[in-house]
């Protein structure tokens, strides 16, 4: 082949090609990439002229009334206090509902300090708490044909109580901007109380209530809750971070150079802040640390139930999963009596790390602890639900129900104090473990459903 | 070759890219694609680590963007990342270049289509073992100056050598090429 020959060849390499469909398929995930990053880029790049409309857009809005704050003004003067009473006392689904909701937004619309936002906000919560309390109150004397009215209204009521949840969150955030370590820490102190509370509140009327699909949409509040609660002790966490490099920049300077007078009592008072708020957020990791740990018993009673009700009813059952094999089924029971074990000894280190005021790593053992939890709750569902379908399917006798077979375990309303509720580690007792004959024998299981040859 | 035009709505959409417009990335794969997959799949002559290394190729000038690193000439650029990634994919592979014996398993770039000329296919795959014999610095300045049509200017702004040394480097590559198919 001449050289020429070959040049011309080369050319002809230029034919080479991609597959369409992969060069389409790789600018599509490509693209993603960079779209995303670029919009991140834009909105950190700040130019001056919008640093300057964000500055008076800031002070106007706070000085001039702006048309929602006149009509809130005259909402809250036109409405006679008669009107207004019959108003509060309204629930979601009846007439003058969106009026008190009006009226709240219209509150907070006269609102300017962040921190008194919170605080309202806070107060809707409880508001909308009281409101599904009374929709359900009655729900085992309704109608059918009125199940479906109480079903909308509940769902509009949980709806406005995320919202406010989420706006509490939100709301905090702008507390950290522009208020002191004191008062952001102060805030989240009742914030985390107030979740508390409707962390509780929703879990009395999950196991009250024998409508699923109601069931279904208060545990929907219930992970919001959780998620504001948590993303507001977090923010506790970070805002102690800063204070302690304060302190600690503070120290460094003063070996490097002899501090003035005014300099020795910023770092005084530098100092004292470090104090308060250490304490403050050391009593919200202290409840979150009660709180855990009851949840930790409740999943230890309840991996305790699975292991002596149900487990025998799996090799019947159909798969956990759809297409999930009964050894699989099995291996996650296994993996599951493990839990209680794990969550007991990241909690006794939560502890530890407390006291010795390691607050932010005994915050990430506590997170640790309710991930675990989480898995745990979620093999137990399953479990219970194929225990359901199997008793639903088998037995003819057994009355059936809406709930599960697993009786629920009651939370009590108030945390209960650390040194009743967190065991030692002499004391730390492994869950029952199913005998080597698979079951118990007073445990009165009947012949037939007694597993044979089980594993 | 590229036309005056395509060079200048290429400086356009470099100035917009160099501000961050997604937009403008999206044009240069439009552009580069075909013949970054190309170079590489030469390369490698493996479809799909060159499919692999192009998409890693493309981010990685992506993120040369958003560091905020120049680009003065989008083409000498891309490639040369190309370039570095081929060297850096045969360096964690331990792959050397493969022997005659094993030139029946590579991918045939012409599989897929339907038609075949079958005199066209068996030039193109003794093109493409000649290739493999060579050294690598032969064979990229081979397929950038006569596949990508890119300029002396560019091609030594890939390979990081002055153009004396680039036009030195094209003469033996094609010497090579002369001796390899006159004595096959």
């Amino acid at each position: 082949m001449s050289i020429r020959k070959s040049l011309a060849q080369l050319k002809k390499l230029s034919s080479i090609n991609p597959d369409e469909q992969w060069a389409h398929a790789t600018k599509y995930s490509i693209m993603s990439e960079v779209t995303v990053q670029s919009r991140l880029i834009k909105s950190q790049k700040r130019s001056f002229n919008d640093g300057f409309n964000l500055f008076f857009a800031n002070f106007f809005g706070k000085i001039v009334p702006s048309l929602t704050k006149v009509v809130a003004v005259v909402l809250v003067l036109s409405v006679g206090s008669g009107f207004s009473l019959v108003a509060q006392a309204s629930v979601p689904g009846e007439m003058l509902w969106p009026i008190k909701r009006n009226m709240e937004e219209a509150e907070l619309a006269l609102t300017l300090s962040p921190v008194k936002k919170t605080e309202i906000h806070i107060k809707h919560i409880n508001t909308r708490l009281n409101e599904i309390d009374k929709i359900l109150k009655d729900e085992d004397s309704v109608s059918p044909e009125d199940s479906t009215k109480k079903e909308v209204a509940i769902k509009k009521a949980v709806s406005h109580l995320e919202r406010d949840v989420v706006a509490v969150d939100n709301s905090l955030k702008i507390v950290k901007e522009e208020k002191t370590p004191m008062q952001v820490v102060a805030l989240v102190e009742k914030v985390a109380i107030v979740a508390n509370e409707t962390a509780n509140n929703l879990n009395q009327k999950v196991s009250n209530s024998q409508n699923t699909e109601i069931s279904k949409v208060l545990d929907d509040a219930k992970k919001i809750n959780q998620e504001v609660k948590d993303s507001a002790v977090n923010l506790a966490i970070t805002v102690h971070e800063e204070v302690v490099n304060n302190v600690a920049k503070d120290v460094s300077n003063n070996i490097n150079s002899t501090p003035s007078a005014t300099v020795v009592s910023q770092n005084g008072a530098n100092v004292e802040e470090l104090k308060a708020v250490t304490e403050v957020v050391t009593k919200i990791i202290t409840s979150e640390l009660q709180v855990v740990s009851q949840e930790v018993a409740n999943a230890k009673d309840k991996v305790e139930s699975v292991d002596n009700k149900d487990i025998i009813s799996l090799p019947k059952s159909s798969n956990l999963k759809e297409g999930e094999s009964d050894a699989k089924a099995i291996e996650s029971i296994d993996s599951l009596k493990m839990h209680p074990e794990i969550m007991e000894a990241n909690l006794v280190q939560a502890k530890d790390l407390l006291e010795k005021g390691n607050l932010k790593d005994s915050m990430e053992k506590i997170t640790q602890v309710k991930e675990t939890y989480q898995q745990a709750e979620t093999v137990i569902k399953r479990i219970e639900a194929a225990a359901e379908n199997n008793s639903v399917n088998t037995s003819t006798s057994t009355p059936t129900s809406t709930k599960p077979i697993i009786p629920p375990v009651t939370t009590s309303t108030r945390p209960t104090t650390t040194s009743t509720v967190i065991k030692s580690s002499d004391e730390t007792t492994t869950p029952e473990l199913i005998s080597e004959q698979g079951i118990k024998a007073d445990e009165g299981i009947p012949e037939e459903l007694a597993p044979k040859d089980f594993y | 070759m590229y036309s005056l035009k395509d060079s200048l709505q290429e400086k356009i959409q470099l100035l917009k890219l160099k501000n961050g417009d997604s937009e403008a990335f999206a044009f240069f794969y439009d552009q580069y694609v075909k013949r970054i997959y190309r170079f590489t799949y030469i390369r490698v002559s493996d479809k799909v680590v060159a499919q692999d290394l192009t998409q890693d190729i493309f981010l990685k000038v992506w993120q040369h963007l958003v560091d905020k690193k120049e680009i003065q000439n989008f083409a000498a650029f891309i490639f040369r990342v190309a370039r570095n990634s081929i060297i850096d994919y045969y360096r964690l592979s331990s792959r050397q270049e493969l022997p005659l014996e094993y030139a029946d398993e590579t991918e045939d770039p012409y599989s897929d289509q339907k038609t075949s000329l079958i005199d066209k296919e068996i030039d193109l795959q003794v093109l493409l073992d000649h290739l493999k014999k060579m050294k690598a610095e032969y064979q990229e300045v081979l397929i950038l100056r006569y596949v990508e049509d890119l300029s002396i200017d560019d091609i030594a702004q890939i390979m990081q050598k002055d153009k004396n040394n680039t036009r030195v480097l094209l003469h033996r590559s094609l010497n090579k090429l002369k001796s390899l198919t006159n004595n096959k």
